[in-house]
């Protein structure tokens, strides 16, 4: 399965403990697994739990224009998109969860 | 580098996204294909977008380029 996950908490709400278990839950399985970060979800992008996740093979994306708007520069490994890319995400997911 | 010859120029300065994006979309629908766009930015993280998104889309981008302090130019050819 091809999951998307919205992100759009920020990294101290108990929506990132849930959307970090169920990354876990879903790596664990072998579902394709991808994390677009918005709005003040742009904070997790510091938060270390989400780089060890892309090591286990989470994608991570991100909304550019929101990363600028907070002076965030996410590191390498997560890829810059925007709301069109947000788009293109969602046509190929099977499943897409979002948590605002 | 070959002189390229511009059909059309979209001045996109104090854009943001997404709409940096759709604008040029939506003028590059009103080209025929093979007619050249120029893309005027001052916007960075739609200076990385823009491109891709218009080359998943299936257009082929010509050049990104810097062409003064905060401003850059995106060249596109219409493809389909």
């Amino acid at each position: 399965m091809n999951l998307l996950i919205i992100m759009a908490s920020n990294p101290y709400s108990h929506d990132f403990n849930t959307v970090v278990k169920l990354i876990e839950a879903s790596l664990k399985r072998n579902h394709k697994t991808k994390i677009f970060f918005m709005a003040n979800g742009e904070y997790c992008l510091l938060r270390e739990e989400i780089k060890n996740l892309h090591e286990k093979g989470l994608e991570v994306y991100y909304c550019a224009h929101n990363a600028e708007q907070r002076k965030i520069k996410p590191e390498s490994w997560a890829e810059s998109s925007s709301m069109y890319g947000l788009a293109k995400l969602m046509t190929e997911a099977d499943k897409v969860l979002i948590f605002d | 580098m070959e002189e390229i010859k511009i059909d059309r120029e979209l001045d996109l300065k104090g854009e943001v996204c997404p709409f940096t994006f759709v604008k040029s979309k939506l003028i590059l629908e009103q080209m025929e294909p093979g007619q050249i766009l120029r893309v005027i930015l001052d916007y960075k993280p739609s200076v990385e977008n823009v491109p891709k998104s218009m080359r998943e889309e299936g257009q082929e981008v010509l050049e990104v380029k810097q062409i003064g302090e905060n401003l850059w130019e995106v060249i596109v050819r219409k493809v389909r």
